[in-house]
């Protein structure tokens, strides 16, 4: 047998227990029957000084170190059994619990400013600032002071500003999950205030922001989208609609030639020509003037050559040098000649093209002197469309506007009306993850015990109060019954409220009845008045700016089916109506005189948005009619004029045309007329020089007949005076001496010739 | 789950109080009886922390009874509505209803006045049901499991040893 290693039992059982301590604190804590008995087995008793029983453990008693190792867990199973209650635990947690309480307490507006600037900055995706943030919980008092709201789309600019915001609510409602307040006072209400910093969102408020906005928008109220889509239209086309744009093209002399244009012949021929021509005109220039300069010198010395007088010209010499002389000329004036009637000729078949270019032109430029008269002709006056409001389609466009900025916010707030009414509140669907971790259970039913039948939300009593000083803007006001649940309440929302900031002043009465069952959900008077008003015409040619103070007096309802109500008269007093220039400048004349004399502005606006979707503006006014009446008299008598002015315009062009091509082709046909007048000329001139030479000759000729004659007259007198000596002397002799002089003058006579 | 259960055998087969487990036990079932979004339940659960008894059999009855528990909601609201309108509590009721805070327990719910009192109602049959069955587990069933054969070859498969090993119900047998 294997000897058995000294065993050391655990302390809880190395002590001396009495009878009474060793079934309490032993016996008592054993539950397993078998370890009961294990440790019974190592139990000794023997008796004390006193006699009394005493136990203790035998370690020898053990067999194994198994069962060594088994005392050791059953003594430290026994030691784990302590009291029921974790004293130590619960008093590290009421510690705990007053530290978390205390916190509370100290850093309960800090949370509640955190909760408040976050939900406002949920809300309208700008940064909230808050001054100071009191939650007295035990004076049952919330104090909200210096709220300052930033305006999204102005970052410097606060959308609204809040300076004491007072609820006293009650504390015993608002355990009970409700928020009930008798009294709530809201003062120093201010919008549009300046901020010193940017109201931007940080980078990741803004996202989620977006992320949040993306979602509302992806299901956009029908009503707010055709709104929307409205304005677009209306600021899109409302100058056509209203016929100005529509004639303004076909009444501006200018633009009535531009636009015809393109169709027009003229243009294209006298292009051609400007082109062409100054070409031609150019290659002929020099040429033309050389030959004109040349001919006109070949002239000079044909005339020069023309007034020789051969009868002055006493010598044959004189007359040999003369000729000599002509036959230079006479080469002269045979180049001159033959230049001259080459350039004739060759200048022929340039001046067939202008010719026919110029042909051309004048058939183009009749044309379309006929083709633009005819079209003057056509323009008819203009039927002003009077079933079309200028002025009712600027104030339909203001009031659409106006819807398209304040129906989203309208929409919203009796959304959340809505949404806030106990009554009607749709279970949400449960998430996945909700699915997957929780087991419906019944919601059961709230029993109210005592005097309560409240909603969860009631504000009894809300009491506005506004002054801005520096604005002078004042509301004042109480709304009465505010809950969120009316059914439970039973009772409807009252409002009456009235505002005044400078000259604008501004009442509602309203009605809210948010109870299953009523009729209308909201149906409010509502008065309002000293709005200065500006609707700029935002670039839109003809239609006006239109600026006067406006007050109206309506009444606005939205039934239970959300289909909304308003009927309302208006006024636009102290009317400015001006339109910037346009053309044609006559109906902006007309129109502007027309506007200028309307001090005053009626006008009815009924608008109807069903409940799904659609809807119906209505402006009706009688501006419209009297606008209409003067302008189309004035653009009767206008349009004639006009007629005459683009009459006048059409001249101007086709003159202008005409003077285009008709200045190149005279510069040509003038170079035209150079060379064949060279041509002309110095044709005249061809002969004389042959003419000169022939007299000179002839000169010549005279010239020696009369020597000849001379000589025949000396001879005739030496042969008579021989005669007469020799009739003296004797006959035969004479005739003997007559003989020779006879033979020796006519031999002279040869000799000469 | 698995942790739960492995403390809950462990608590079984060791010489842990059976109060410990009893507790624990009545404990789960008021809580799993008692719905959520209410400060009661909170102040229920924080108690329960507070009181020395078994988590793993806490967790393991709070578990399987919220399974069990909606099947019998309907009687238990119907319970709830019959205490909220029992006369002679009605001045108690009004006292606490008009007391601030109170009104977070959302006390006056059928639901949670019938499954709160319910699960106080069972807390002792419970509490004693699972200490006799304890007892009665401990003193009969278990020396029988842990004699059987069965038992010693189940705990001979290598898995199960290194789990009743790391448990340490390993000694359940001795």
């Amino acid at each position: 047998m294997k000897k058995v290693k000294k065993i050391k039992l655990p302390g809880l059982f190395k002590k001396k227990y009495t009878a009474k301590k060793y079934q309490k604190k032993i016996l008592k804590k054993l539950f397993i029957p078998a370890d009961r008995a294990l440790v019974e087995s190592l139990a000794v008793e023997s008796k004390d000084k006193k006699g009394k029983p005493v136990y203790t453990f035998d370690a020898a008693k053990v067999q194994d170190s198994a069962q060594a190792k088994k005392l050791k867990k059953i003594a430290k199973e026994i030691k784990k059994q302590k009291s029921r209650l974790k004293v130590l635990d619960i008093i590290v947690a009421a510690a705990c619990v007053a530290v978390l309480l205390f916190g509370i307490t100290l850093f309960r507006n800090v949370i509640a400013h955190r909760l408040i600037t976050g939900a406002f900055e949920g809300t309208f995706g700008a940064k909230c600032d808050i001054g100071l943030v009191d939650f007295n919980l035990f004076d049952t008092r919330f104090t909200m002071e210096n709220l300052a709201q930033a305006n999204r789309s102005k970052p410097m600019t606060n959308l609204f500003e809040v300076a004491r915001l007072d609820v006293y609510f009650n504390l015993l409602e608002l355990t009970r999950g409700k928020l009930v307040s008798e009294n709530l006072e809201i003062t120093g209400i201010r919008w549009g205030t300046d901020r010193t910093e940017s109201g931007t969102l940080p980078p990741k408020q803004e996202k989620k922001y977006q992320k949040k906005k993306e979602q509302e928008d992806s299901k956009p109220n029908p009503v707010v989208a055709a709104l929307s889509s409205e304005v677009k239209k209306i600021q899109s086309g409302i100058s056509l609609d209203s016929g100005i744009s529509a004639i303004q093209d076909k009444l501006d002399p200018v633009a009535f030639l531009e636009r015809e244009k393109d169709s027009l012949l003229s243009p294209k021929i006298v292009e051609e020509i400007t082109g062409s021509v100054p070409a031609m005109i150019d290659s002929w220039k020099d040429s033309s003037e050389n030959a004109e300069k040349q001919v006109t010198t070949m002239v000079a010395t044909a005339k020069n050559i023309s007034k020789i007088d051969p009868r002055n010209i006493k010598t044959v010499e004189e007359i040999k040098r003369t000729i000599t002389e002509l036959d230079a000329a006479k080469k002269t004036m045979e180049s001159t000649v033959s230049m001259a009637k080459d350039l004739s000729t060759k200048i022929e078949s340039d001046r067939k093209q202008v010719l026919d270019l110029s042909s051309r032109a004048r058939e183009a430029v009749a044309a379309d002197s006929k083709r633009l008269t005819g079209l003057v002709n056509e323009i008819k006056t203009i039927n002003l469309d009077t079933g079309k409001g200028i002025v009712g389609d600027i104030f339909r466009t203001f009031i659409v506007n106006t819807l398209g900025e304040y129906y989203p916010y309208l929409d919203r707030g009796l959304a959340m009306l809505g949404e806030m009414q106990a009554s009607q509140k749709k279970e949400k669907k449960p998430t996945l993850k909700q699915k997957a971790s929780v087991v419906d259970r019944l919601p059961g039913r709230n029993i109210s015990f005592g005097d309560d039948s409240l909603p969860s939300l009631v504000f009894r009593n809300i009491a506005l109060s506004a002054e801005d000083v520096k604005t002078g803007f004042t509301i004042g006001g109480s709304v009465q019954n505010l809950t969120n649940d009316a059914d439970r309440l039973d009772k409807a929302v009252t409002a009456s409220l009235g505002t005044t900031h400078g000259a604008m002043s501004e009442a509602l009465e309203a009605v809210i009845d948010l109870r299953t069952g009523a009729s209308d959900i909201l149906d409010s008077d509502i008065t309002a008045g000293g709005y200065t008003v500006s609707i700029p015409s935002a670039g839109v040619q003809g239609v006006p700016d239109v600026a006067g103070v406006l007050s109206t007096e309506g009444e606005l309802r939205i039934a239970a089916d959300r289909a909304l109500s308003i009927q309302t008269a208006m006024t636009l007093g102290s009317a400015q109506l001006t339109v910037a220039p346009f053309k044609p400048a006559f109906i902006h004349t007309t129109y502007r005189n027309v506007l200028s004399r309307v001090n005053t502005i009626d006008f009815d606006v009924s608008v109807h948005i069903s409940s799904s979707g659609s809807f119906d503006v209505d402006v009706s006014t009688g501006i419209d009619e009297v606008l209409y009446e003067a302008l189309q008299d004035e653009i009767d008598r206008q349009i004639a004029l006009l007629k005459e002015d683009i009459r006048k315009e059409v001249e101007k062009f086709i003159n202008e045309q005409k003077q285009k091509y008709t200045s190149e082709i005279t510069q040509f046909t003038a170079i035209y007329d150079r060379v064949k007048n060279a041509d002309k000329e110095i044709r005249k001139y061809e002969n004389v020089i042959d003419q000169k030479k022939a007299e000179l000759e002839n000169r010549i000729k005279d010239m020696a007949q009369e020597q000849i004659d001379k000589v025949k007259q000396e001879a005739q007198e030496q042969a008579e005076k021989a005669k007469k000596e020799a009739e003296e002397q004797a006959k035969k002799e004479i005739e003997k001496k007559a003989a020779p002089l006879k033979k020796d003058a006519e031999d002279r006579l040869k000799k000469l010739f | 789950m698995f942790k739960y259960l492995m403390r809950f055998i462990k608590a079984l087969n060791a010489n842990s109080h059976p109060g410990d487990i009893a507790h624990a036990v009545a404990l789960g079932l008021l809580l799993a009886l008692v719905p959520k979004g209410n400060l009661l339940w909170p102040f229920l659960f924080i108690l329960a922390m507070f009181i020395r008894m078994n988590k793993g059999a806490f967790f393991l009855s709070f578990i399987l009874f919220s399974f069990i528990v909606p099947f019998a909601d309907v009687p238990v609201e119907r319970f709830g509505n019959l205490v909220l309108s029992l006369p002679p509590l009605q001045p108690v009721f009004t006292q606490l209803y008009q007391t601030p805070f109170i009104g977070l327990t959302r006390f006056n719910n059928t639901m949670v006045a019938g499954s709160f009192t319910a699960g106080v109602l069972a807390y002792l049959p419970v509490y004693l049901l699972v200490r006799i069955l304890l007892s009665v587990y401990r003193k009969k069933l278990q020396p029988l499991i842990t004699n059987s054969k069965l038992y010693k070859l189940f705990t001979r498969i290598p898995l199960i040893k290194k789990i009743t090993d790391m448990s340490g119900i390993g000694g359940m047998h001795l």
